[in-house]
């Protein structure tokens, strides 16, 4: 039935590549061309002028001036490409004293990492962060330990062992890693919250965020899509100012500017790198894109970004955090979707879609009998 | 290690897994269970009302045959009060819709169902052979479909029928999420996942398989013993669909569910308001619903009929292909007047008060 005219009356080709007609930059047009950026060819200087200019205009949009009066701002950082970029532009753009013109100026600002200590070679990975921040001097360090989310929660054992039991006991690989994924965000949340910080930047670049959007969509996300660019939790708004630029446009900046990336030599044996799990897949979905059709990763951050969640619910999920749809506000119903022989029964209630079947959907890989979840603090508690 | 019983009687010996929720099943309450979706999927929406006169789109294909077998049965088992009719369009391509026809001949003697063939070369004046003579391969699937849909309102209006459904599954929905937000079409993808659609001047259609895994269609025709005819159109390339489907078949493997999931985040958010959707209007030379002064299917006759088939057709995103301009002097075959169906005009005066269905 796939050949019918389900959404496509017109052909359904992927969109060609441009064919580069000039060897010079397309904006200064003089200096030869460095770079291939999305069919447009242009020069180191034009290129980085890019950078910054997309930066900037990111923080401009996101960030009024009437709510720059907050002088603490949050930065998260993985030590990844994305987030060493953004630490270097914001030291550059936003902190630097000759900029002190500009309309937003941050008196603090706090970089904030969140690491899992049961990862072999944690340490050294620490050590090389702290390094690294260490290079901006007005920049603050904060460390979190992914177990975190479990302290405090009156589990037995330590919070590094409710970790392991979290994970161990979700029932796939993809909701192993959306689980992770989804600690760290609220662990970066909560800690800008604790620190006064008013906005939360995220590393993420057009291709990291369109891999985010369309696992979110995957993972039955949709209703939250926006969220994933900009969203706002505990008063803390978090964005990611790189969501205009490429990695490649990204990776030639860092390069140019001898800016040391960190997470490219971090392993994590247990958590990427199987091609079982969706936001592998996701991945390399998109890296296949942006290689052979460009175009079609932005334009997959430009159609997420003109939808918006269908109705008006106010309810939180009390795992994530975010908007959810009731029962009755969710277009199907259960029964007419699967009807199942399993009665899986979760002992907290009020979770949104995405995060109930996180917790329930199986594969055949799953253990047959699969344990009860464990949930962090903020799930057991209303403390937000 | 002994027979696994099924999960849901636990009597008979389980010879299925089912891919859509990993239980494992007999094979009779494989059919109870995805019977009894379809017709929850039809009951929550409220797709119909007694004395609904109903065409099942029919190609031949596992998908379409399933809807009929099973649209039957629940007609029958839950008294949903419908007049049943087998609609097939002929588009004409030799080897390949030649023999599902041959299929969708069968499945009327089995089912009992009066069927109407409409033919491409009998509404349009070509086959889709012909006009890949003409136009090539690249650009053949957009001839074809918009050459079907409009075909297939016709059949329906000249079966006085109020409703259309369609063996789309699934799968299918999944992969037009996927393929509408990698080509950024914002419209489609409000709509793609609405279980029936229908404009001001179109004839509703459904999709009651929405929620039927492929996997599990193939399944229940194969142990159901449904005669179909599995081969692809010869002439479907259709890059974007292939990306989007190879992309899924991974994610299925991941995560079997992740199929509904898709569906579920498409059904979850829509078009923002302030992105502009084009106005619906009617074609001028045949009636048909349009973007522009001309219906879609008009504009690539017109082509055809002079010899220009580019005309109508887009060059990458925006711009139109140049071509000459034609002589419009010469006589060209048109498409004859629109006609909603009569009853579709009762049916919806009487929709003030839909029934709801029995069972």
């Amino acid at each position: 039935m796939a050949s019918c005219e389900i959404g496509g009356n017109e052909e359904a080709l992927m969109p060609k590549r441009r064919k580069i007609r000039s060897r010079s930059c397309i904006k200064c047009k003089g200096e030869k061309g460095h770079l291939l950026v999305r069919g447009l060819v242009y020069c180191k200087t034009c290129l980085q002028a890019l950078v910054v200019q997309n930066f900037k205009k990111s923080i401009n949009e996101c960030i009024t001036p009437a709510t720059s009066s907050s002088t603490v701002l949050a930065v998260g950082y993985s030590g990844g490409l994305g987030s060493t970029l953004l630490l270097h532009l914001v030291a550059q753009s936003l902190v630097s004293n000759s900029q002190r013109t500009r309309r937003h100026r941050w008196d603090e600002v706090h970089v904030i990492h969140v690491h899992d200590p049961s990862i072999p070679g944690d340490e050294d990975t620490l050590a090389k962060i702290e390094s690294a921040v260490a290079a901006y001097p007005s920049f603050h360090l904060t460390l979190v330990p992914l177990d975190q989310s479990f302290a405090g929660g009156g589990y037995e054992g330590s919070p590094a062992s409710s970790l392991h039991t979290f994970r161990s006991n979700m029932p796939t690989q993809t909701a192993t890693t959306d689980g992770t994924r989804l600690l760290t965000r609220r662990l970066l949340e909560r800690t800008s919250k604790s620190l006064g910080a008013t906005h939360l930047l995220l590393g993420r670049s057009m291709s990291s965020l369109s891999m985010s959007l369309l696992s979110s969509v995957c993972l039955g996300r949709g209703f939250t899509i926006a969220d994933e660019r900009q969203s706002s939790s505990g008063g803390v708004i978090s964005f990611n100012p790189l969501k205009d630029l490429g990695s490649k446009e990204c990776a030639a900046y860092a390069w140019w500017n001898n800016i040391q990336v960190i997470s490219s030599q971090i392993t994590r044996p247990s958590l990427t790198g199987t091609s079982g799990e969706i936001q592998e897949l996701t991945r390399a979905f998109i890296t296949g894109l942006e290689k052979d059709y460009p175009s079609t990763v932005s334009t997959i951050v430009k159609t997420c970004a003109k939808v918006v969640a269908k109705g008006d619910s106010e309810s939180e999920c009390r795992l994530c955090s975010r908007r959810m749809q009731t029962q009755g506000e969710r277009a199907s119903s259960p029964a007419m979707i699967a009807i199942t022989a399993r009665k899986t029964q979760l002992p907290v209630q009020d979770l949104c879609y995405a995060c109930e079947t996180m917790l329930t959907s199986a594969n055949s890989k799953s253990a047959v009998d699969t344990l009860p979840p464990l949930f962090p603090v903020w799930a057991l508690v209303d403390d937000d | 290690m002994p027979p696994r019983p099924c999960q849901f009687c636990e009597k008979s010996r389980a010879i299925i897994r089912r891919p859509k929720t990993g239980d494992h099943v007999c094979k009779e309450c494989f059919f109870n269970v995805f019977e009894t979706e379809i017709h929850n999927t039809i009951t929550h929406a409220k797709l119909f009302k007694p004395g609904d006169r109903v065409a099942i789109g029919a190609s031949g294909g596992k998908d379409s045959t399933v809807l009929a077998h099973v649209m039957k049965t629940l007609n029958e088992r839950y008294n949903y009060g419908l007049d049943l009719f087998l609609l097939s369009i002929d588009e004409g391509i030799t080897g390949y819709r030649d023999d599902s026809l041959e299929t969708v001949k069968r499945n009327q003697q089995q089912y009992d169902l009066p069927l109407k063939i409409l033919s491409y070369k009998e509404l349009y004046g070509w086959t889709m052979d012909a006009i890949v003579e003409q136009v090539g391969r690249k650009n053949n699937c957009t001839f074809c479909g918009v050459f079907r849909r409009q075909a297939l309102d016709r059949g329906a209006s000249s079966l006085n029928v109020d409703h259309i459904v369609t063996g789309h599954n699934a799968d299918d929905i999944a992969e037009t999420v996927l393929m509408n937000i990698m080509r950024g079409d914002i419209a489609r993808l409000g709509r793609c996942t609405l279980i029936c659609t229908q404009g001001e001047d179109t004839i509703r259609r459904s999709k009651p398989l929405k929620y039927a895994y492929e996997k599990e269609i193939v399944m229940y025709a194969y142990f159901k013993k449904l005669d179909y005819f599995s081969t692809e159109c010869i002439y479907s390339p259709d890059a974007y669909r292939g990306h989007a489907r190879a992309f899924l078949k991974s994610l299925e493997v991941a995560r079997p569910s992740v199929i509904i999931e898709i569906i579920h985040s498409g059904e979850s958010f829509e078009v923002a308001q302030e992105v502009k959707v084009k106005e619906q209007r009617t074609c001028v030379r045949c009636g048909y619903i349009a973007s522009n002064e001309l219906c879609k299917a008009c504009t690539l006759l017109e082509g055809l009929e002079r010899g220009i088939p580019q005309m109508g057709i887009r060059d990458g995103k925006k711009k139109h292909i140049e071509i000459e301009a034609p002589d419009l002097t010469k006589e060209i075959r048109t498409i004859p007047m629109f006609k909603l169906p009569t009853v579709e005009k009762d049916s919806r005066l009487a929709a003030s008060s839909p029934l709801n269905m029995p069972g």
